[in-house]
């Protein structure tokens, strides 16, 4: 999993985001913001699958850029991935581009 | 004029009893992969395999204290897919969150059963709410020997699609009675 860190961060995935990735994921998160990223990407250009603590997770890392005046975007997300977000309304919030 | 058309796969079955942890639930659904792919020949992988996840994860949510073991039965053919997961847990209200699930917003939890509507063409909990079942019916396309206008319709209704090509059928045949 590669981490660019500054202002700006991008996070790339490498594998599902499902519940057995999140606490790895969570820290990873967290670490970001801690080191100073208000931006964050979100590349899943190598994520195959999503599901709910996956979007939960997308979600909580939103809420919590949002409160220090940040944000959050998925970029590179198959179709399939961005039906779902589309579905459950992520992207009346979160910004989200296909690949 | 009929809409069914005859599976081109015998109906397979996978039953185990897994570790009801997040851990069990990711390898569960490493073996599903192939199972899938021999079984329903891939079909709506990514809203299959999400399906079984959900079903997964919230066996494992609500399992309770006696965590001991989940019991999944899968069955499927080249037309559906039947997703059957029980636990030993005491459940959960599925009637409160039927009612309530569709306004989940911003929160960080709470999408499970939206994803069972939207992806699932059937669905029940038994009393208690530590077991489901959702089926999910893939759509069947027009090279398997469906009428091509109906086919047509039934593609692009991902998600709809039953519904969808049960009104595209009924007015058809309205027009052919003309």
């Amino acid at each position: 999993m590669s981490i660019e860190t500054k202002r700006l961060g991008t996070l790339r995935p490498q594998g599902d985001i499902v519940a057995a990735a999140i606490p790895e994921l969570r820290n990873r998160l967290r670490a970001m913001v801690s080191d100073g990223v208000r931006e964050l990407s979100l590349d899943f250009g190598e994520v195959r699958m999503v599901d709910s603590a996956g979007i939960g997770l997308i979600v909580a890392s939103h809420n919590s850029l949002s409160k220090l005046g940040g944000k959050v975007m998925v970029i590179n997300a198959s179709a399939d991935i961005v039906e779902l977000l589309m579905t459950m309304r992520i992207h009346q919030h979160i910004a989200v581009e296909g690949r | 004029m009929t809409l069914e058309t005859k599976p081109l796969r015998k109906l397979m079955d996978l039953r185990r009893k897994i570790p009801c942890s997040a851990a069990g639930a990711e390898a569960f659904c490493r073996e599903f992969r192939p199972w899938h792919q021999e079984a329903c020949g891939g079909r709506d992988a990514y809203a299959s395999e999400l399906l079984l996840r959900e079903a997964l994860a919230n066996s494992v949510r609500h399992s309770g204290w006696d965590r001991r073991e989940i019991a999944c039965v899968l069955r499927g053919n080249d037309r559906r897919l039947l997703i059957a997961v029980r636990d030993g847990g005491p459940g959960f209200d599925w009637r409160t969150q039927l009612a309530i699930c569709c306004g989940t917003g911003l929160n960080t939890s709470g999408r499970g059963l939206p994803i069972y509507l939207r992806y699932a063409q059937q669905l029940r909990f038994n009393g208690s709410g530590n077991g489901v079942t959702l089926l999910r019916r893939f759509a069947v396309r027009a090279q398997e020997g469906f009428p091509p206008q109906a086919a047509a319709g039934q593609e692009t209704a991902r998600g709809g699609a039953r519904r969808e090509t049960g009104r595209t059928a009924k007015a058809k045949e309205k027009e052919r009675a003309k």
